[in-house]
């Protein structure tokens, strides 16, 4: 059986709001405004994430790319695989948000991580929109 | 105001794949389908203590904010999850493209609210945690109005 590594959430509006900006100050309120929006949208899903023992939504990461103008946020399945969770005090031997997200034959995926990035997509857009306004 | 669209919208969705007519056969002929047709929820679906074969819909329940919609704007563009559970990758996209020929792009009627069209695409096949069974995931982006008072 084939398990994904990855689970992630990608927000690429960053890389092409880089290519509009035209000034220094712009790329400055660009950066700051790619990490704020990636911040909040891990807010967001880890609002909306499903919680048991804790140990999937401590492994939720953010992580920013593109010299820092994308970012993604969701689990990878180093962090799992092997890894005790310390309050079943049993390895984890399965990358198992693939079927918190995806669902399993008994049970609907909750896909909180497109939830979020959906809930947050607009307010992305106009944040960088704001920023590359040369005030 | 009503309140939101998402239970009638579920509502009409299972009740098109309910009455959906020619169901799909896998490659001997044999229906694909189980009964019933679709499940609903995060919950198990009835009877799962006795594992209920392949070949049915779980329809999943989309993440809801206080706005109500899967993407926190009432009123607007909302995303629900369709998982095409089958016993092979290829049936469980045999029972996509069918699902596919019943809701994408197709106006149906949900209480309350003016007719609903969506735009389905699909993930996978993707195996179960199990083993023994396959899904496609469909996504129904859809766009509802409310009705005329």
């Amino acid at each position: 059986m084939q398990f994904r590594v990855t689970m992630l959430v990608r927000n690429l509006d960053g890389l092409k709001a880089r290519r509009r900006s035209k000034t220094a100050r712009q790329k400055a309120a660009l950066r700051q405004a790619v990490e704020e929006q990636g911040a909040a949208t891990l807010a967001v899903a880890e609002d909306l994430c499903p919680i048991d023992t804790g140990f999937m939504i401590e492994r939720l990461r953010l992580t920013f790319t593109r010299n820092g103008l994308n970012w993604n946020i969701g689990f990878r399945a180093e962090d799992f695989l092997g890894v005790v969770n310390p309050v079943t005090d049993r390895v984890v031997t399965a990358f198992y948000p693939v079927f918190v997200l995806g669902g399993t034959r008994h049970m609907a995926g909750n896909d909180f991580l497109t939830a979020a990035l959906r809930l947050r997509s607009a307010r992305i857009r106009a944040a960088y929109r704001k920023a590359l306004t040369d005030a | 105001m009503p309140d939101s669209p998402t239970g009638p919208l579920w509502d009409a969705l299972g009740k098109a794949i309910d009455q959906g007519v020619n169901p799909p056969l896998d490659v001997d002929g044999e229906p694909i389908l189980r009964t019933p047709r679709v499940y609903r929820g995060r919950t198990e679906p009835d009877g799962a203590g006795e594992l209920p074969s392949p070949g049915y819909f779980l329809l999943g329940m989309p993440v809801e904010t206080e706005q109500g919609w899967y993407n926190g704007e009432a009123g607007q563009d909302g995303l629900f999850r369709i998982h095409c559970w089958a016993s092979t990758p290829d049936d469980a996209q045999r029972l996509y493209q069918w699902v596919k020929a019943l809701i994408h792009r197709v106006p149906l009627a949900v209480a309350g609210y003016e007719p609903v069209s969506g735009i389905l695409s699909k993930s996978g096949p993707l195996p179960d945690a199990t083993g023994g069974a396959w899904q496609v995931q469909a996504s129904y982006d859809t766009e509802a109005k409310e009705a005329a008072a």
